[in-house]
């Protein structure tokens, strides 16, 4: 699906005809009025007519009050089409993040898609205003005023036309000059923001190492380059303004002195000379505008890329429309022969066979890299097996509706985040129905309802963005809360209590045991005390399996398993 | 671990529109002419080194405005001489266009040193700015890093100092030209007829109240549209990091309906402020058009009078606008000033910090032995809550200090008063009977090695972070340390070797490899005392057993502290510390520990206990 602007458009299809047009009327009613002024210099006073004065002035008056009703009837026109479309155009975007898999998800960092759903966004909404704005009226005005110079004199306005081409260019070339200087003073503007970041992240390190000048070195050299381009860029936008005035006024001094001859053998009057003076800063004017106007276009051009970039995106997880019949008890995994490989080249893991039945605790333990994490996130399809397949009841994952199998799978990821509400909403977050005593339950088995009840608001606590206002350990206690509500069938806690301390992750583990008896338990660890009661343990190594049965038998005869523990025990 | 390690870890980066938003709600309170005096001085100071530029700057603006008065002046005078057929006067009109064209390059000329120079303040002086806030980063004592959100920091030094430029430094040269434009225009009116020049001023400020009313109305829009983008922001920023939990647990609709609440929300408020930021434009532009019929009036009136010519009438319609143009731009400008003495107040308080007590006349401590001595140290972060108190400690050269105790114990706040990245409230430390407060903080800094549950890495390459305590360090050493460490192997595997680029938020090593990184850089030094952190959950145990060894090897006699979470480790200390809740409650080896039967007894059978 590729973006486009057009359809967007579409909703606002009044605002976004009326707005030009009353941006028309207006610009008519600025155009008349050097008309009118230079009739009252040529006529009225000449022939003393005070009433034709009068007269004319009133109209002026009137017809600017009028415009000005336009003018605000146009702006009215430009924000409501602007920002509708921009925000039909968040919402598509971020449903679209929504329904991409975790392969497509990886290749962008957050901010790099926050930037593009309200940045970019951002970008469209000002060019769709400006062009409502400025459409009408800057070309208008433009040819107006030059129509009604040609009308005064034709000679004349040959200046015109001449200046036209030079004030074009001079954009265009300070343009091509700094258009590519501002991604570099972005780049820039990273470097700096960065090397601050990470001075404030480990100043405690920056500080043990007695390193506080080479840091500010560092910095320095960053921030100068910060600095010196921008000046560049600078220099390059002063330049600009002086030189357009200078164009601009060199034409009124021709203008006066061509004007003065043709004045002189009785071709022309003063006052028309005082309007075609007029007509020459409007048309300036609407130079200006329209090169703002192309300046917007270009760079709303890379805006709309950038979104485009996410349109076509193929959510590589696809689910069957057809809902999957899935029975109430828990069902038996298989993986057969399963490979997986995030970039197509190495293989995370490597052709591994696994049958878990029902109701069984499942340990998974290998060092970092070992595929351990991918592993388990196969099971809730957040990425798709490479080769192989999984069977969850002896059908393949992939045939299950996307909603019913994630029904039956309950993961608590390796990073306890939580999300900005409440403690409540949070529980919610599988099964947005849960009970009250659903939720006590959940904390019960977390081992997190003591400190939720000693909050004074309990379970209605607020939770700041992921979860910041709790500390390491009470986080990750919330996270298998919140996957054991819902009643899962397949519960896989991901490495979820290294934080916790090894009483506490020994009263979680016995409670799970009790309270989850049916429930299918996967534990990824690196830690042995934690997986040995398990009924099968699983032992990967580089994506291999190199051992699996339950504690007593690996340590006789798998060597890295024996390994793990005695580092750990000895 | 302490609270002040959670903020630490945890400080989600603000985004700068929301703190743009607060920064405009805070400086609305305080905003005063007073206020803005007392505010441009200090900022004022910052370019000190940099005010020639400012002084050419001004210059400019003060000639070039000249002339920019003196073109109408002179269009008017040429147009006068252009009077009818047969009855231009051509000598005085090449004598006037001559001038004309001096005005008009000079305008030009100096427009552009002004621009310039104004530009290359702004930028110099920011940048220094941006270097002394980095600077007093580094300065300040630690709790200051620890107790304020880092992507608030950063906002202030990245948005605030623009916003401050932008509000005063460019500012300033738009209302040096505005005075002076104003002022000359008025002078340039009288001179040439009162009648009209009371007409322009007398009308035009009408459009600085109607534009300033606007602009008020439509700042508290402002406020709340940033504030609106803030919300925005943060919950994309939020839900898209978390977007694999959102798929788990089959919740895009749910959020895709809270992203539309505020999505609503966010539109509301910015199609009204966009509406209404947008009427003072036409509403100075139908003001100016008023001025400008009314002088053409009252010059055809006078005009027929025979007082004033057509000239003259032609050079006052263009005053009529330049004298309206820095009113508007001076409506327009208040609510960047506004924003920018908001933004100076969140500066100063940074660079108003005091900074940790200079050490300058502190005895530099030479080679230690490691012995170390802790008598009745009491310490708190916060008045209110104490957590150390009457804490004593002998350590002989060469022993283990194992600290233990449950997660969020505090046990980072032994290793903030052994390093002095914290003072004591009373008692002392002492290093081989020397007090930590009398020495230099670099010379008690560079005897500890510290490797920490926190990786720190920072944008260079693989040898740059393993040298950082040694950056001349050769390659040799490097590689040495490396292998000791355990990480040689990945790192020839890598395709630069040693010369691999990596970042904190690279993708290129994993978590576990820069922790091994990290001990890497202490193995380098080896300094004469350790402060180590078993961080269990990121290494693999098998790669652990290597470094288990070589902590083995470095901790040889070396006084080590080190918090631990391996059973072989607090076994073989010399001495436990078990703390909870940020206090010392017991110490003692692990036989005496046992037998106390009190916390460290349950701590420990707790992990024996079978399921």
């Amino acid at each position: 699906m590729k973006f486009k602007l057009k359809p967007y458009l579409k909703n606002y299809k009044l605002p976004l005809i009326l707005g030009p047009i009353f941006k028309f009327l207006e610009a008519i009613t600025d155009l008349v009025t050097p008309i009118l002024v230079a009739l009252i210099l040529d006529k009225g006073i000449p022939n003393g007519d005070t009433s034709y004065i009068i007269t004319i002035s009133v109209v002026v008056i009137v017809i600017n009050l009028v415009g000005f009703g336009f003018a605000i009837a146009c702006q009215k026109c430009s924000a409501i089409t602007a920002f509708g479309v921009g925000k039909d155009l968040r919402r598509d975007i971020y449903t679209k993040i929504t329904t991409l898999s975790s392969s497509e998800m990886d290749k962008y960092t957050t901010m790099a898609l926050t930037n593009r759903v309200v940045h970019d966004v951002s970008q469209c909404q000002t060019a769709i205003g400006m062009t409502i704005r400025q459409v009408s009226r800057a070309p208008f005005l433009l040819i107006g005023s030059t129509v009604a110079a040609i009308i005064i004199n034709v000679k004349l306005s040959l200046i015109f036309v001449a200046v036209m081409p030079i004030i074009l260019l001079l954009f265009w070339v300070i343009m091509k000059k700094t258009n590519p200087l501002f991604v570099e003073v972005k780049n820039n503007l990273d470097k700096v923001s960065n090397v601050t970041r990470e001075n404030l992240s480990g100043n405690r390190v920056v500080r043990a190492f007695n390193k506080q000048q080479q840091e500010i070195e560092r910095f320095d050299s960053v921030n100068n380059k910060y600095m010196d381009i921008n000046i560049k860029v600078g220099t390059y936008s002063s330049v600009l303004q002086p030189i357009l005035s200078l164009v601009v006024n060199m034409a009124v001094v021709i203008v006066i002195y061509v004007g003065a001859i043709q004045v002189n053998i009785g071709g022309l009057t003063q006052g028309q000379i005082v309007s075609f003076i007029n007509y020459l800063s409007q048309i300036a004017a609407s130079l200006v505008a329209i090169a703002r106007l192309i300046i917007i276009y270009i760079r709303t051009g890379s805006s709309k890329k950038r979104i485009n970039d996410i349109f076509v995106l193929e959510p590589s997880v696809k689910s069957t429309s057809a809902e999957t019949q899935t029975d109430e008890v828990t069902p038996t995994i298989e993986f057969k022969n399963v490979s997986f490989s995030y970039n197509g080249i190495k293989d995370v893991v490597k052709n591994l066979s696994l049958k878990i039945m029902p109701g069984e605790t499942v340990g998974i333990i290998g060092g970092t890299g070992s595929g351990k994490s991918s592993l388990v996130n196969l099971l809730p399809r957040l990425y798709n097996v490479t080769k192989g397949e999984i069977l969850i009841d002896g059908k393949n994952i992939n045939e299950y509706n996307l909603k019913d199998l994630r029904k039956i799978v309950s993961i608590v990821p390796q990073n306890p985040t939580l999300f900005s509400g409440t403690i409540e909403s949070n529980l919610k977050f599988r099964d947005e129905d849960a009970s009250q005593e659903e939720l006590t339950k959940a904390l019960i088995v977390s081992q997190s309802y003591g400190f939720v009840s000693e909050k004074p608001n309990g379970i209605k606590s607020v939770v700041e963005r992921g979860g910041r206002n709790f500390s390491g350990g009470q986080r990750q206690r919330l996270t298998i809360a919140r996957a054991v509500v819902g009643n899962p069938k397949v519960l896989i806690l991901d490495d979820s209590s290294s934080a916790l301390d090894f009483q506490t992750d020994l009263e979680l583990r016995k409670a799970l045991k009790l309270t989850l008896k049916d429930t299918t338990k996967i534990y990824v660890s690196q830690r042995t005390n934690s997986i040995k009661q398990a009924d099968k343990i699983v032992v990967l190594d580089a994506g291999n399996v190199v051992g699996i049965g339950d504690h007593k038998s690996l340590l006789e005869t798998c060597e890295v398993y024996k390994e793990i523990f005695d580092s750990q025990n000895k | 671990m302490a609270k002040s390690i959670d903020k630490t870890t945890f400080a989600v980066e603000e985004s700068p529109e929301k703190s743009r938003a607060n920064s405009i709600a805070k400086g609305r309170k305080k905003f005063n002419i007073k206020n803005i005096f007392v505010q441009t001085k200090k900022v004022l100071a910052f370019g000190k080194p940099y005010h020639a530029y400012l002084y050419l700057s001004i210059f400019g603006v003060f000639i070039s405005t000249i002339f920019d008065l003196l073109i109408p002046v002179y269009i008017g005078k040429s147009i006068d001489t252009i009077i009818g057929q047969n009855l231009v006067d051509f000598d005085l009109l090449i004598y006037n266009i001559k001038l004309l064209l001096l005005f008009v390059c000079g305008s030009s000329l100096f427009t552009f040193m002004a621009n310039y120079f104004s530009n290359v303040y702004c930028f110099k002086s920011s940048s220094r700015m941006r270097k002394l806030i980095f600077k007093k980063f580094n300065t300040v004592p630690l709790k200051f890093i620890d107790s304020n959100q880092h992507g608030d920091l950063l906002s202030r030094m990245i948005n605030d100092v623009d916003l401050l430029t932008d509000g005063y430094l460019e500012g300033m040269s738009s209302i040096t030209n505005g005075a002076i434009t104003i002022i000359g225009t008025i002078i340039f009116m009288f001179v040439l007829n009162y009648t009209l020049a009371l007409v322009v001023m007398l009308i035009t400020p009408i459009s600085l109240f109607i534009c300033t009313y606007i602009a008020k109305k439509s700042y508290k829009l402002f406020v709340e549209q940033a504030r609106s983008e803030g919300e925005l922001n943060g919950f994309l920023e939020e839900y898209i990091s978390s977007d694999r939990l959102i798929s788990c647990f089959n919740y895009e609709e749910r959020a895709v309906q809270n992203f539309e609440k505020i999505n609503q929300k966010y539109y509301t408020v910015s199609e009204k402020a966009d509406f209404y930021s947008h009427f003072s434009n036409p509403t100075t532009r139908v003001i100016n058009a008023l001025v400008y019929i009314i002088v053409a009036f009252v010059g055809a009136m006078l005009a027929i009078k025979g007082k004033v010519s057509i000239g003259l009438i032609s050079s006052f319609l263009s005053y009529a606008n330049s004298f309206g143009q820095p009113f508007n731009l001076l409506s327009s400008e208040v609510s960047e000033l506004q924003a920018a003495v908001a933004s100076t107040d969140r500066i100063f308080y940074i660079l108003n910090y005091n900074d940790e007590p200079s050490d300058k006349m502190s005895k530099v401590l030479a080679s230690v032995d490691g012995n170390i001595k802790i008598e009745d140290a009491e310490f708190s972060y916060t008045p209110k809550t104490k957590l150390i108190s009457g804490f004593s400690l002998d350590v002989k050269q060469g022993q283990k200090i194992a600290i233990v105790g449950p997660t969020g114990c505090g046990k980072t706040t032994v290793i903030n008063l052994l390093m002095r990245f914290y003072d004591l409230n009373s008692g002392a430390i002492y290093i081989d009977e020397n007090n930590i407060t009398e020495i230099t903080r670099d010379s008690l800094r560079n005897k500890y090695g510290m490797v920490l549950q926190e990786t720190w890495i920072f944008s260079g390459t693989i040898k740059e972070n393993i040298a950082y305590g040694k950056p001349n360090a050769t390659m040799e050493e490097v590689v040495e340390a490396a292998k000791l460490a355990g990480c040689d192997e990945f790192i020839s595997k890598l395709k630069d070797g040693y010369n691999t680029y990596i970042s904190e938020g690279g993708q290129n090593i994993s978590q576990g490899q820069k922790q091994l990184l990290c001990i890497a850089r202490v193995m380098l030094i080896r300094p004469p005392m350790l402060i180590l952190d078993e961080a269990t959950s990121n290494i693999d145990t098998r790669t652990e057993l290597k470094i288990q060894s070589a902590f083995n090897t470095l901790m040889e006699g070396r006084t080590t502290f080190i918090v631990a979470h391996r059973l072989s480790t607090i076994e073989n200390a010399d001495k436990i510390l078990v703390m909870n809740k940020g206090n010392i409650i017991e110490q003692g080896t692990h036989k005496e520990l046992l037998e106390k039967r009190g916390f460290y007894y349950y701590l420990y059978n707790s992990q024996f206990e079978e399921v």
